[in-house]
């Protein structure tokens, strides 16, 4: 069993590698022409069934829907990301540089994932139903779109840059506009955002109807709920008040970072009554 | 047989001569009958554009080959002597090849990767070809050429970024709007080089155009043309806050739009970034414009910037570029090694057939005895079919030592084992179908 994770892992890993490579010679060369592309998406999409190959194997090792160690959450992390990124690449050309950005965050994520214990869990009996994992996954569906949500806002601020620098690189020109990026970087947030707050509900309701609790002040709630503000202050900002641009992709950077401190430091610091494994 | 290539171009002769040396479309025909005259030059190409004169000939001399042209030009010129010296260049048949390839490919041109030189050469050869100026082997020559220049626009970067100030103005916008359909453009002053980025920001859709000068006439003038609408000076800055990009190049001395006065029209236009190409000298708009949020400003300088940093980059490409000519000139270098044989092979081949038929007849007529149509074919085919592999060795064999340094040591053992002297004389005098042969198999590679 443990040799048949590992291999799978390393394998899926590798491809993951690999897709990365491609997509930055792919960014670097771009007179290399479609093969090197074709190639990049194939090995994304093979990296996207090693994952999905090893997820499978723990649903039937385990008979429960991976989300509930920390090692789980991350496959689910990178799973939902590259299923986003599959669907960019698929949509237009130009969002191929955004995988080129984008991948290898998605990659650390699996890579990280090695760091921590693979076995599964006993899990208790009221986590065995269907809405807790309903729950995890929309939440981790979300912190997949708003790490491509900031990949995008740090591509645009490094165009911002260099336009207002008025320093012209060889890759600008494959880069996707201002526009593009800015236009993306809201549909990802607004669709994330929707996620977020349905994940919220998800677990009020669930967490109601076990433990007569909709709402415990404890420390990976209310950090997420500093999240939730960040995003609804963006889509505030951005709808109400026309905020674009530079301003507005601070504020999507600040947002992921809360994500990511609640994702990897919270947990390890505070200990927490329901949400003891991601 | 040799390939020489003698010209001028903006590098090595001043304007005043390029001038005068400059072939019309007109003057061609007239200056290929005046070359091809002289008893040295076989056939030739004059390539004749603003920045460059160039004439490819095919002589059995190359001195000779050099001075019927450099009198031709002279006569047909009326230019002196030492002039004309001074800056032509002279390349012999590698070289000469090379230089082609580089022209064509653009590595020659003023503006480094230019696309445009390419068409020229193609009319330079069709030309001349209209006029029968053209044999196999420019023929050969000009192809290669062409197939060069297309392989480098199409395998390098070398054409990708923009070498004009309006068209780095373009390469800015796609990069701030994306595509630029539906873009709107305010033109703040019509001048010459603000109307020419303004037409190629149109021409990339960029549709809905607002006008503004000084004298309405020529604001509704211009606006008229591109189908959009003329602005009272008096409301710029509510042209500002709806427009997309903005191109001024006024005569005014002072900034016509202040940081504070942007600010304002920023607010009004809810921040859609805004891209201003400031022409003019002195500046236009406060060059502190650029620090608020949503708005890039370029003024003539950073715009010839951006330009230089692409001239950059198309030097890397002309990196790329030489390779691609290598290999290009190295096929052709080959075709023409084995033209040497051709003769060669047409005339083993030729008496190989004349013994064949001498043969059949012979022994038809008598020794077979009576054969019907289908067994005389059958004893055609047989023997053609022998006499076919026993050649096909030996000719292979021949057009692979042709590519080699010492290969006259093989066509002349080859004419002596088969007495082929007498053949080849006979070849030479008339013109021979292997090697047409091979041209056209060539011509058949598409060109355009």
């Amino acid at each position: 069993m443990a040799n048949l994770y590992v291999a799978i892992y390393s394998f899926t890993l590798s491809l993951y590698m690999l897709a990365s490579l491609l997509y930055y010679l792919d960014f670097k060369d771009d007179g290399a022409g479609k093969r090197l592309l074709f190639y990049a998406g194939l090995s994304l999409k093979g990296a996207f069934a090693g994952l999905s190959m090893l997820m499978l194997v723990r649903l039937l090792a385990y008979r429960y829907f991976p989300a509930y160690t920390f090692y789980e959450t991350l496959l689910l992390l990178t799973f939902s990301a590259s299923l986003i990124l599959i669907v960019l690449q698929a949509s237009h050309h130009r969002f191929r540089q955004i995988l080129f950005f984008t991948l290898p965050l998605v990659t650390f994520f699996l890579f990280l994932a090695g760091f921590f214990p693979w076995e599964g869990v006993e899990l208790l009996p009221e986590l065995r139903s269907f809405w807790p994992f309903l729950h995890i996954f929309t939440i981790i569906g979300a912190y997949a779109i708003m790490s491509v949500a900031f990949m995008a806002s740090l591509m645009y601020l490094s165009m911002d840059y260099l336009l207002k620098k008025k320093r012209r690189l060889y890759f600008m020109e494959r880069m996707p506009s201002l526009n593009t990026l800015d236009n993306l970087n809201y549909i990802l947030v607004m669709i994330g955002f929707a996620l977020l707050t349905l994940s919220f509900m998800l677990g009020a309701f669930w967490a109601d109807r076990v433990w007569g609790s909709m709402w415990d002040w404890e420390p990976k709630q209310t950090f997420a709920l500093v999240t939730w503000i960040v995003y609804a202050t963006y889509l505030y900002f951005r709808i109400m008040s026309g905020w674009r641009g530079k301003s507005i992709s601070l504020l999507n950077i600040t947002g992921f970072i809360t994500i990511i401190f609640n994702y990897f430091v919270i947990r390890f610091i505070f200990s927490s009554n329901f949400h003891v494994f991601f | 047989m040799e390939i020489i290539a003698l010209g001028i171009n903006h590098m090595t002769a001043p304007v005043e001569i390029r001038e005068k040396i400059v072939f019309t479309e007109n003057q061609l025909e007239g200056a290929l009958t005046d070359l091809l005259q002289d008893s040295f030059l076989k056939e030739c190409v004059v390539l004749s554009t603003c920045n460059r004169t160039e004439i490819y000939a095919v002589t059995p001399d190359p001195g000779e080959g050099r001075e019927a042209v450099l009198s031709s030009i002279r006569k047909l010129k009326c230019i002196d002597r030492d002039a004309l010296q001074s800056c032509v260049y002279y390349y012999r048949f590698g070289e000469a090849v090379e230089h082609l390839l580089r022209v064509a490919a653009g590595l020659d041109s003023m503006i480094l990767g230019e696309t445009q030189i390419l068409g020229q050469v193609k009319n330079a050869y069709e030309q001349a070809d209209a006029c029968n100026a053209v044999g196999k082997i420019l023929h050969s020559l000009f192809r290669q050429a062409l197939i060069c220049g297309k392989r480098v626009h199409s395998e390098t970067k070398i054409n990708e970024n923009a070498a004009s100030v309006s068209y780095a103005a373009v390469e800015l916008a796609k990069s701030i709007f994306g595509r630029l359909v539906n873009r709107s453009i305010l033109l703040i002053s019509a001048g010459k080089m603000s109307e020419l980025t303004l037409r190629h920001l149109y021409a990339q859709g960029a549709s809905e155009v607002m006008v503004t000068n000084r004298t309405r006439e020529r604001a509704e003038e211009i606006a008229c043309s591109y189908g959009g609408k003329a602005l009272d000076y008096a409301r710029i800055e509510e042209g500002i806050s709806k427009v997309d990009i903005v191109i001024t190049s006024t005569g005014a001395p002072h900034f016509i739009i202040t940081r504070a006065q942007m600010a304002r029209i920023m607010r009004t236009r809810k921040n859609r970034p805004l891209f201003i190409i400031d022409i003019a000298v002195p500046r236009d708009i406060d060059p502190a414009v650029n620090e608020l949020p949503n708005v890039y400003l370029y003024d003539i300088d950073d715009l010839q910037g951006v330009v230089d940093s692409n001239m950059k980059s198309r030097e890397r490409e002309a990196g790329r570029a030489g390779v691609i000519i290598a290999e290009e000139a190295a096929e052709f270098q080959t075709w023409f090694k084995t033209l040497d044989v051709i003769p060669l092979i047409a005339a083993l081949r030729k008496k190989a057939e004349a013994i064949r038929k001498e043969e059949l007849q012979r022994h038809l007529s008598s020794k077979l005895g009576k054969l019907d149509p289908k067994e005389q074919k059958a004893v055609d085919n047989l023997t053609k079919s022998i006499i076919n592999r026993i050649l096909r060795d030996p000719v292979l064999r021949i057009k692979e030592f042709a590519i080699e340094e010492s290969s006259e040591v093989y066509v002349d053992s080859l004419c002596r084992l088969f007495e082929l002297e007498g053949e080849l004389y006979a070849e030479e005098t008339t013109p021979d179908s292997a090697s047409h042969a091979v041209a056209q198999k060539k011509a058949g590679r598409k060109v355009f």
